[in-house]
């Protein structure tokens, strides 16, 4: 993958709110690229109780790769939609391997039931919330979608509404269902 | 739960939402109606908001750090899990250990899946586990790890919830690419029946998602399993036919794969250690791009496992994984080098980026895939006889195979699918049983097929119906005959009516028949209570039947009943024939309403010609829209081979073999038919292909047959002019009915072609 400028990427952005499925294509390699290698980096620091927040990731990446001078905030808000998603993705992935790693040794290691059945710790389970979010997005993949950019994305009620193109109050009303219903689901 | 109850839900969750806390309760109640489990699911989600402030507004990641692992296994060899008896650990994962178990009642191996009790105390998780594990099982389909049971068992202070399902004795398709690089023939075989689980989960709602060498297995005797719904989605409404519908929302995890760490892969130098990353290399840019993925995503993937497979790399690959993304997303595949040209194309149109470009079902994929093989297998046969190599000479009899399953090279074995063959004697001529109807059930001359596992299966699941359909002679009574005995030998009662053998006066009214089928039930289960004692001529024939068959049968009997109807197409021509499939209907949504009652124990086997498609015009009259279907196909070229050799050999080599697969496709009555006439007048191929269209050659009643039938209706006559002349089909209504007759092949109305050159060189004498 080509090094490439907060210009060019900036450009892709914009390039892709205009409707250029292409620069998308050309964008996210290296969003995942930035967001993976903030996260491993957060993660070697093994501090413990150290709290780490997957929006602050994404806050960083944007500035890193953005030029912000030269972008509107609904470009903002489409950078961060993406990111969203790959963050989950990124966060997800980690989860699973630490569970691997955890359960490594002499034996040929078996993936199980694993979310269906989910453990009820004291946080968020990342791989459990991965599958209760698919799971929502069975019954109203909105909502699934909205949980999914507040909370790996960081984005503001508003700026989920500008990328859903659905009014804030509906966000708010899909968040509130969506909190409560994971809540049940993760407890 | 399904979208529409959980839109329900919703909207009552804000409507009281907007009420006081203390107006709520009089406020559900009211507009729950009496719908308790409703208003149940709405205060649920009440409470919850109350608790839920600051849920998920940002996860600490310091949970991502590893915990120690202070775990102890559940179980010790020997310990009972309901009928199963654990022998030893195969593996742990996050949630869960797997065994390796022992069926104490079927005195067979299992993969046993225990959950521990810390993980089950969630009564709504465990019941939907459950479901989705049943929903899953549906899917029924011998390349996808079969479920045996779920149940639990109390163990220390808790519940221990187990899955039982099939062991897998072989290794991961992973494992075999670490081996040695895979010959093309071989890889489309695992391709095809990868393509065959996809297609079959696609068809029960499920998109697998997941798809890479890890998950799929490969057995020992070369059946393929996919498994590992692991990330499965299962979309709701459109699993089965009614009984095994569960609510069917949310994950299907289904997952008993090794989960072989990805440094092991040579093919994928993706440097973090212990990063799980290999799903990005079989990803389909929709998926990573985050959108919904549908069947065609798996398509995608299964186009990057057979890239695989060919090239001994993957498609997409880069240093890190955000090079194979940006790969996946925008790089043209890198070509295949030494490949057949068709190979490179379906690899190369399954890996499009835009998925509308991409086969639209795996159905499509295994289809190409299938063809592809099997020209791939004759050419290689034909090879050796046409550079004139090494012409086989017949071999003493003592010797009389040619060559054997085993030593082709490059193919799948096949014999997994083979019963055991008949040692070749001397006096083979004599023990040979005459050809036309069922084969005998001690035959030496059966062909196992894939059906044949599914409709045992079917069968041993107590499936309220199963259906074997399929064109005229092409085995369905043997399979019948075959499935109901094992039926008996499983302690089954059995009940067999051969609606050919029903005399026309029995046929004449709805009364008539149900009441001489009530009476083949008493004399087949020798049951105390005759129908003309309990039959009551107040009482519809209908309400008769089904309240004799309850009260008399299988209230009385503890043994499921498995009713085998043979032939039932001659009801089609009934007036009644609807009423009766009715009936049989209502039986199979009984049980799905009410899974513990009587009708449970009860199995209707029935079998059927899609011949009598020619004469029902409107194909959506189908009598089943229920139960599971299985479709009879053709032999294909491995298994005339076989049968070939059981006859003895009277086909010489892979020359003589291939000559008569062209001939006759796989046929399987034509196939059996012509080995019987080559050894019973020690014809050579040369003879038999000389009068093989003739009147009185071995084939010419089959053929008189079909054309009489065909002349019975002169629209379709021209149609099969058309089809003779090379042309299209001119409407997609006759290609149906000539396909499911038996008469043509293609997968549509462009591409249908005469079933086998016998039926193109008859039909053009006769019609043209």
């Amino acid at each position: 993958m080509a090094e490439t400028s907060p210009q060019s990427i900036t450009q892709l952005l914009i390039a892709w709110s205009d409707g250029d499925q292409a620069a998308l294509d050309q964008l996210i390699p290296h969003v995942y690229q930035e967001l993976r290698q903030q996260a491993e980096f957060y993660l070697r620091q093994e501090r413990p109780g150290h709290l780490l927040q997957p929006t602050a990731l994404v806050n960083e990446a944007y500035l890193r790769l953005i030029d912000c001078d030269h972008i509107q905030w609904q470009n903002r808000a489409q950078f961060f939609a993406v990111a969203a998603q790959l963050m989950r993705r990124i966060l997800v992935d980690f989860a699973r391997a630490r569970d691997y790693a955890k359960r490594g040794g002499g034996l040929r290691q078996v993936s199980l039931t694993e979310a269906t059945i989910a453990p009820r710790e004291k946080n968020t389970d990342l791989v459990a919330l991965d599958d209760a979010l698919n799971t929502l997005a069975e019954l109203d993949s909105r909502q699934s979608r909205v949980v999914e950019l507040r909370f790996f994305g960081g984005l503001k009620l508003e700026e989920i509404a500008e990328v859903l193109k659905v009014s804030v109050g509906t966000v708010r009303r899909d968040w509130s269902l969506a909190q409560a219903w994971l809540y049940n689901e993760l407890k | 739960m399904t979208p529409e109850r959980y839109q329900q839900i919703g909207a009552l969750y804000h409507k009281a939402l907007k009420r006081s806390p203390d107006e709520r309760a009089a406020y559900l109640a009211e507009a729950c109606a009496g719908d308790e489990e409703l208003r149940r699911q709405v205060e649920a989600l009440l409470v919850a908001h109350e608790q839920a402030r600051g849920f998920l507004v940002g996860p600490d990641l310091s949970l991502l750090n590893p915990a120690p692992d202070d775990r102890k296994p559940i179980a010790t060899a020997g310990q009972r899990f309901g009928q199963f008896e654990v022998v030893s650990l195969l593996g742990a994962g996050g949630m869960g250990e797997v065994y390796l178990a022992r069926d104490t009642r079927l005195a067979r191996p299992v993969a046993l899946k225990l959950l521990p009790a810390a993980y089950t105390r969630d009564a709504d998780r465990v019941r939907r586990f459950k479901q989705e594990a049943r929903a899953a099982s549906a899917t029924n389909h011998p390349n996808i790890l079969t479920i045996f049971d779920i149940g639990e068992v109390p163990l220390g202070e808790g519940v221990t919830h187990y899955i039982a399902a099939e062991y897998i004795d072989g290794q991961t398709l992973r494992g075999r690419l670490l081996q040695a690089p895979m010959p093309p023939r071989e890889a489309l075989d695992v391709a095809g029946q990868a393509a065959a689980a996809l297609a079959a989960a696609h068809e029960a709602g499920i998109v697998h998602r997941d798809l890479k060498p890890e998950n799929v297995m490969i057995r020992r005797d070369g059946y393929v399993k996919v498994l590992d719904f692991g990330l499965a989605k299962l979309r709701s409404g459109r699993v089965g036919d009614g009984e095994t519908a569960g609510p069917g929302e949310g994950e299907t995890r289904v997952a008993f794969s090794p989960a072989l760490p990805l440094s092991h892969s040579p093919t994928l130098p993706l440097s973090t250690p212990g990063m799980v990353m290999g799903t990005f290399a079989y990803m389909s840019p929709e998926q990573a791009r985050g959108e919904e993925v549908d069947g065609r995503s798996d398509v995608f993937s299964l186009g990057a496992v057979l890239y695989e497979m060919i090239a001994g790399r993957v498609p997409f690959d880069g240093k890190s994984p955000a090079d194979v993304i940006a790969a996946v997303l925008s790089h043209e595949v890198r070509p295949l080098t030494d490949v057949p040209a068709e190979l490179e194309r379906i690899v190369r149109k399954a890996l499009s980026k835009d998925r509308e470009q991409r086969y639209q079902t795996a159905k499509d994929l295994l289809i190409e895939l299938k063809n592809l093989k099997l020209e791939l297998e004759i050419a290689a046969r034909l090879k050796p006889a046409a550079q004139g190599e090494a012409k086989v000479e017949r071999k003493p009899e003592a010797e009389t195979r040619t060559w054997s399953v085993d030593q082709i090279p490059d193919v799948a074995p096949v014999s997994a699918l083979l019963a055991t063959p008949p040692s070749n004697s001397p006096a083979l001529r004599e023990m040979l049983e005459p050809v036309g109807g069922a084969v005998p059930l001690d035959s030496g001359f059966y062909i196992l097929r894939p059906t044949d596992e599914k409709f045992r299966q079917a069968i041993a699941r107590q499936d309220s119906i199963v259906l074997v359909k399929g064109a005229r002679q092409v085995g369905k009574t043997s399979l019948l005959a075959r499935g109901l005995q094992q039926a008996r030998e499983a302690g089954a009662q059995v009940v067999l009516t051969d609606f050919q053998s029903l005399s026309a006066e029995y046929l004449e009214s709805i009364g008539q028949l149900l009441l001489t089928l009530a009476n083949a039930f008493a004399d087949q289960l020798d049951l105390d209570v005759t129908p003309d004692e309990v039959w009551k001529p107040n009482r519809g024939p209908g309400v008769n039947f089904e309240q004799y068959l309850r009260r008399e049968a299988l209230l009385k009997l503890s043994a499921p009943i498995v009713w085998g109807l043979d032939e039932i197409d001659r009801l089609f021509t009934c007036d009644f024939g609807g009423e009766v499939f009715g009936l049989f209907r209502s039986w199979h949504n009984k049980r799905a309403l009410d899974p513990a009652g009587q009708w449970r124990r009860l199995t209707l086997a029935i079998a059927y010609a899609t011949e009598a498609h020619l004469f029902i015009t409107d194909l959506n009259q189908s009598p089943f829209n229920v139960g599971t279907r299985l479709q009879l196909e053709d032999f294909t070229f491995e298994q005339v081979a076989e049968l070939n050799e059981r006859y003895g050999a009277p086909l010489k080599d892979k020359a003589e073999i291939a000559r008569y697969y062209r001939l006759l496709s796989g046929h399987p009555y034509l196939v059996r038919r012509g080995l019987h006439e080559m050894v019973t007048n020690n014809l050579g191929l040369t003879e038999l292909e000389a009068g093989a269209v003739s009147e009185e050659g071995p084939f010419g009643d089959h053929l008189r047959r079909l054309l009489i039938s065909l002349n019975k209706d002169a629209e379709l006559c021209d149609v099969v002019r058309a089809v003779l002349q090379g042309k299209p089909c001119p409407a997609p209504e006759s290609f149906y009915r000539l396909r499911s007759a038996g008469l043509a092949i293609g997968e549509s109305t462009r591409d249908i072609r005469p079933r086998c050159q016998l039926y193109a060189t008859y039909l053009e004498r006769h019609l043209l």
